[in-house]
């Protein structure tokens, strides 16, 4: 049956041709595709969703599957240039563009695009340019801002960090607590106090259609901007990023370079890649890549092709070059983001004192660089040999206590053969092989061997405890509201007297329905500060807005109410399945006995459902102690990574601090050994009861 | 007097509930058919043309394919499992109890933890990127799964049944065949829905283990619809509705069947 089902599927495989892969979105993502059909006819070029695209070069590179060629923001070269095949010829005339490609001297991709921020204004709120930040202030229209970036992204808060201070690197620490650092969280935090200056709690998406809708006079952007407006050429207008006042002088923004590299994989198909490589940058793309995708080429030579309509859109984008900061490549930078992103929430969103904040990401920082250690083999050797016995002796009282006999041995492996098999290939192995990575730190597809290391690097820091207590209250929590939830729910829908049953029924499952993936990103939006239904009514209501997302508390509400939202409708069926096999007599003899509704409740439904909801709240647990989705898409572990689980730090360090296999693998690991602990205790109060 | 205060009550508390549920739904019809993702439900032009130009584009090839795997998936966790769950259910042979332990655990590792290492095998086998392979990633979350159900459905036949067959003359096997298959057959219906939807509705080892257009799932379609420079929501929520309406509806015909499976599979151990 297998081979015949594998072999269907996959016969429409044909031979390899080379590979592309980008994360491009509309019409940039078409451009691209178009000049690579161009170029080489019968590429295949594949979509990576944008998120995924880090953690799917990392899987591919270190496995050696990765395409031929491959479009990313060169930041993560660090992780990469081990696998890619050098460029020797080098098309690009932008300096900022090649320099940030190099690696000890070597250039490891050939500059594509760029991205960096400008200004861009409403054409009719502020149609001249301006000759200050400060300047747009008096151009705020009514009931919206003077100026708008993302303040929970450190990309877009680039320009103003550079402005005040040169540098976010001293040698290996993250240099945010020195004055100058701290003065443009000082400002950002001010900004966003003084009156409509600037925008908060926006996501891009949202200052984009804000924008659009005349309530904001300019915004912090990219060229991927002008994309997204259809009418940019007569709402849009571009500039460099304009002095502003920072401590009583004025200073220049430098924004982040990043710079869209053409990386090209070593192998037997480098040479072909390479050639398709300098095609693409070439001048011949000029035009359709600035006008349709609004792409900013990493060739200056472009700027003198574009149309008379786009020189003034695209044109400003080159001068801003001209102060950007490339970014860097360091595995530093890679890590620098989380701890960044949180001083940025922080200022933002708090009122106390900054350089406490700056010293607390400074920390995390240190933290998350630090290396994974070995352990002292002594105690590799304690560890495993006490985790075998313990293991083996579960084992020998497992077959004591339960050696059953009786079926023919044929039959067995007739009927449970396959499935046994099945489970110990495609489950117990990859089993055995994750929870061996915990005993492993891997750096670039190497692994090397650290023994308990892991483990004592995770039991041995505080945040540990603190993301496992914030784990059992985001489980216990959500328990108790999709129980009382679910239960209470069932039991009006099975009230005799209720009518149109069947569609209260219907329309309360449909959260069930839809994958959580999207329920969670509805509910993010939901929850936003800005334009989110929940603050629309809150205002509707007289009351202030909350800032869902800038406290724990709040955030963790808005993550039990999504969760709470699409758990509830299980519990409700399992429930209403159970008290359908109630014996509706014996509630009517009770009540002719005299038993009010709670004694009934009390002493007759509760006792029949408990047995068939008990099982379907376990399974509930441990779906909610892993559920993944939620935290990384409602919260998204704001503020400062405070809502995160442990399955969402298991993540992290898997994908998002440099591919740290071991260490996720550690966590993994706990939340294993926890989940069994909750199963052993619950089996021995079974017993007791 | 009382009971009319209880009865309008509890259809207050629905209703209310009702609506709480239905907003974020709407919301996303809503921006389905205007592109606008402001929070009032009122707001936006009506236009066809997000939905128009999704399913003009890949997305409509996606959810072809994205039916196949999961069909695939689905058959895969089914004939797996439902050998093993009758196994499980009525034969009495040593490791039974290991291996209903064993099936219990792999629930409790975070698949995160599977995919470095099925990453791996795939590669072993030559399966990398295929939709085979993914076919095989979604098993090993539908096998298990499956098993725990159906052992609950065969666990709800009465034993008298088997008895009977046994006394004439008939084989454990054919008992599966014969007797006890035919009387599942809700069960692995029902079974049969959930593995479907679990591998439907499956976004990140979908994105982790395919890389190429032609062969991407519906959700990895629609998740590369957003990113952090930009989104076409209305493109999204279109998407997002045509992924979930099929299973609505799938719950409204079946919702009464729904939970048995859960109960019977649940109630005995």
């Amino acid at each position: 049956m297998l081979p015949v089902l594998l072999f269907v599927i996959s016969a429409a495989a044909s031979p390899e041709p080379l590979r592309v892969w980008h994360a491009y979105r509309a019409t940039e993502a078409e451009i691209f595709g178009a000049n690579v059909a161009h170029e080489a006819p019968g590429t295949v070029v594949s979509q990576i969703p944008y998120d995924n695209l880090q953690s799917k070069l990392m899987q591919a590179l270190t496995a050696g599957v990765g395409p031929d060629l491959f479009v990313a923001p060169h930041e993560r070269l660090e992780d990469w240039w081990r696998y890619l095949d050098p460029a020797i010829e080098d098309g690009s005339d932008v300096e900022v563009a090649k320099a940030a490609l190099l690696k000890d001297g070597v250039l490891y991709g050939h500059p594509y695009a760029l991205k960096t921020l400008a200004l861009i204004r409403h054409a009719k709120i502020a149609p001249d340019p301006v000759a200050t930040l400060d300047a747009l202030e008096a151009l705020a229209p009514a009931g919206g801002f003077a100026l708008g970036y993302d303040t929970s992204s450190f990309y877009f808060h680039s320009p103003f960090f550079f402005a005040a201070s040169p540098e976010l690197f001293d040698g290996d620490r993250l240099a945010i607590t020195t004055p100058a650092a701290l003065a443009s969280f000082q400002w950002v935090r001010e900004a966003t106090r003084r009156g409509r200056f600037l925008s908060k709690g926006l996501d891009h998406t949202q200052l984009v259609s804000q924008f659009r809708a005349g309530k904001i006079a300019a915004l912090v952007d990219g060229p991927w901007l002008l994309s997204d407006l259809d009418d940019a050429r007569t709402i849009a207008r571009v500039q460099a990023l304009p002095p502003f006042v920072l401590d009583g002088r004025s200073v220049t923004p430098r924004p982040f370079a990043t710079i869209d590299g053409l990386f090209v994989v070593k192998g037997p198909r480098a040479k072909e890649a390479h050639a398709l490589a300098i095609a693409l940058q070439g001048e011949a793309h000029c035009r359709e890549r600035t006008e349709i995708a609004r792409q900013l080429p990493a060739l200056e030579r472009c700027r003198a092709l574009l149309s008379d309509a786009d020189a003034p859109l695209l044109g400003p984008f080159f001068d801003q070059l001209k102060h950007a900061t490339a970014m860097p490549t360091t595995r530093a930078m890679g890590t620098a983001w989380l701890p960044l992103k949180d001083m940025l929430s922080f200022a933002v969103a708090t009122d106390e004192p900054l350089r406490v904040a700056a010293e607390k990401s400074a920390r995390a920082f240190d933290r998350l660089m630090l290396p994974d250690r070995a352990a002292p083999i002594w105690l590799d050797v304690v560890v495993i040999a006490a985790l075998g016995a313990f293991v083996l002796w579960r084992i020998l009282r497992a077959r004591r206590t339960a050696s059953e006999r009786g079926a023919r041995p044929t039959t067995v492996l007739a009927l449970f053969g396959p499935t046994a098999a099945f489970v110990v290939v495609f489950l117990l192995v990859p089993l055995a092989m994750g929870s061996a990575l915990a005993f492993f730190s891997h750096d670039a597809g190497v692994y090397r061997w650290v023994g308990v290391g892991n483990f004592i690097g995770l039991l041995s820091h505080g945040a540990f405890y603190t993301t496992l207590l914030v784990t059992i209250a985001w489980t216990v929590v959500n328990l108790a509201i999709h129980a009382t939830l679910g239960i209470a729910l069932a039991l009006a829908l099975d009230h005799p007297r209720v009518r149109l049953k069947r569609w209260f029924r219907a329309l309360l499952i449909l959260p069930w329905a839809i994958p959580n993936y999207i329920s969670a990103l509805v509910f993010h939006n939901l929850f936003n500060f800005e334009l989110g239904a929940i603050n629309g009514t809150l205002a509707a209501l007289g009351l202030a807005r909350v800032d869902w997302f800038g406290s724990f508390l709040t955030s963790f509400t808005a993550n039990v109410t999504a969760n709470a939202w699409l758990g509830f409708p299980f519990v409700m069926i399992v429930t209403l399945g159970a008290l359908q096999s109630i014996d509706k007599s014996l509630a009517e003899a009770m009540r002719l006995d005299g038993a009010g509704a709670w004694q009934r409740f009390r002493h007759l439904t509760l006792p029949s459902i408990a047995p068939v909801i008990a099982p379907a709240m376990i399974l509930s647990a441990i779906w909610t102690f892993n559920m993944f989705n939620i935290i990384f898409l409602v919260s998204c572990g704001e503020p400062r990574g405070e809502t995160d689980i442990l399955i969402s730090e298991a993540y992290r360090w898997a994908f998002t601090r440099g591919a740290r296999y071991g260490y996720a693998a550690a966590y993994c690991a706990a939340i294993f050994a926890f989940l069994q602990l909750l199963t052993w205790l619950k089996d021995r109060g079974a017993k007791h009861a | 007097m009382r009971k009319h205060w209880l009865t309008a009550a509890l259809h207050a508390a629905l209703a209310l509930a009702t609506a709480v549920v239905l907003y974020p739904v709407l919301w996303i019809v809503k921006i389905a058919l205007t592109n606008d993702p402001s929070a009032s439900l009122a707001s936006g032009d009506p236009s066809l043309s997000p939905t128009v130009a999704l399913l003009s584009g890949r997305f409509s090839r996606a959810l072809v394919v994205s039916a196949i795997v999961s069909l695939a998936a689905t058959l895969l966790g089914l004939v797996f499992a439902t050998t093993g769950a009758f196994a499980l259910s009525r034969l009495r042979f040593s490791g039974r109890a290991v291996s209903l332990r064993a099936l219990l655990l792999t629930q409790m590792f975070p698949s995160l933890l599977m995919s470095v290492p099925l990453y791996l095998i795939l590669k072993w086998l030559g399966l990398l990127g295929t939709l085979s392979g993914l076919v095989i990633v979604y098993s090993t979350v539908s096998v298990p799964f499956c098993v725990w159900m159906l052992k609950g459905f065969f666990d709800a036949l009465p034993t008298a049944l088997d008895e009977a067959a046994k006394l004439d003359g008939a084989s454990e096997l054919q008992i599966f065949r014969r007797v006890a298959l035919p009387l599942v057959r809700p069960g692995i219906a029902v079974t049969g829905l959930y593995a479907f939807m679990g591998a439907w509705n499956e976004y990140i080892l979908a994105a982790t283990f395919l890389s190429r257009d032609e062969s991407y799932t519906a959700p990895v379609v629609l998740k590369s619809l957003v990113n952090d420079f930009g989104a076409a929501w209305g493109e999204f929520a279109a998407g997002s509705l045509i992924v979930s309406v099929p299973v609505m509806l799938v719950f409204f015909v079946l919702e009464r069947h729904l939970v048995s499976g859960l109960v019977q599979g649940g109630v005995k151990e």
